[in-house]
């Protein structure tokens, strides 16, 4: 193999290995931010049928990069707020899988459990089916950009 | 007197523990009646703790309501200051064509036992002394940190069950989370 050639071969593996490692990286941090998602489904004819789905990387980096309202009196609310509600994302963080609220009446129930990295609200009524799932690393992340 | 009894737990679940705590309170509430629903609630002592400053600052005032009357917090302070000062034993002894009700002080709980004459409603409740203390420490509100911090001492077990026609209610501390009921084998 001509000196040339190596060279070229040295380049095309190296950005390989680039490209591969960084593909790897943000893979990886794509699955560990997990996905914020919200499903409403209403069940009577002609109702709304809603699904959203956001990479928990994308609402990680906005939460990063926006901005914090500047208004006293909401300031003062969060101030008091934000510190509790943080520590108890941090705690979440390393609780088990379990399930912290479910109640089932007649007409439907209500759960609230932490799945895996995520933080998952479920209501379903005779009308209505209402599905919010919120990593809990985005929450801790929020709270924290909201104490600063 | 389940409103207050339910109240004094109440108030020891909102204003539980310190933050090292990981053992978890559980409440289960289960209807018999109509349409059979249920409620299933646990949370790490420890992760309610950390609302105590939200929390007292909200909601620490107040008072009890006993069968939809306000009752002074003060009144009570003074019964339960004549209890605790007193020995060990049974305080208070009802007997009715209703319900037979026993209020006692023993090994460091209070013990409360509701039997309705009819045999379908039964109350069970064994509350730490320490916690009924922390719950009548304040003034004129209920201080949710000393609650906590007593709640934090109460022994794994049993605080409350009730047994009515229509319903199951049970509160304990336990070491770790319940599974879901329904995700039980």
């Amino acid at each position: 193999m001509k000196p040339g050639e190596r060279l070229a071969l040295a380049i095309v593996l190296s950005l390989a290995i680039l490209v591969a490692g960084s593909t790897g990286a943000a893979a990886y941090a794509w699955r560990q931010a997990g996905t914020v998602r919200i499903a409403v489904h209403e069940a009577r004819p002609g109702g709304s049928d809603f699904s959203m789905r956001l990479p928990g990387l994308l609402v990680n980096t906005a939460i990063a990069l926006c901005p914090v309202p500047r208004d006293e009196e909401l300031n003062a609310r969060l101030a008091e707020i934000t510190p509790v509600l943080r520590a108890v994302a941090s705690r979440l963080s390393t609780l088990p899988d379990v399930v912290f609220v479910d109640i089932k009446d007649g007409d439907g129930t209500v759960r609230v459990e932490k799945s895996g990295t995520e933080l998952l609200i479920r209501v379903v009524s005779p009308d209505e089916w209402v599905e919010v799932a919120v990593p809990v690393e985005s929450v801790r992340r929020l709270m924290h950009k909201l104490e600063a | 007197m389940r409103k207050l009894l339910g109240s004094l737990v109440i108030a020891g679940i909102v204003g539980s523990a310190a933050a090292a705590d990981d053992r978890w309170i559980h409440v289960r509430v289960d209807d018999s009646g109509g349409d059979g629903g249920r409620v299933d609630i646990q949370v790490p002592i420890g992760l309610v703790a950390t609302l105590l400053p939200v929390l007292n600052g909200k909601h620490g005032h107040g008072g009890i309501h006993v069968d939809g009357k306000d009752v002074d917090l003060a009144e009570i302070r003074g019964y339960w200051n004549a209890v605790r000062g007193a020995k060990d034993g049974e305080y208070v002894t009802v007997r009715d064509e209703d319900s037979n009700v026993r209020i006692s002080k023993s090994g460091g709980f209070l013990r409360v036992t509701v039997d309705d004459q009819g045999g379908t409603s039964r109350v069970r409740m064994k509350v730490p002394i320490t916690l009924v203390d922390a719950v009548l420490v304040g003034g004129d509100s209920i201080d949710l940190n000393a609650v906590g911090g007593a709640l934090a001492k109460v022994p794994t077990g049993e605080i409350l069950t009730v047994d009515d026609e229509d319903s199951h209610v049970r509160i304990w501390i336990d070491d770790a989370a319940a599974p879901a009921r329904e995700d039980r084998p």
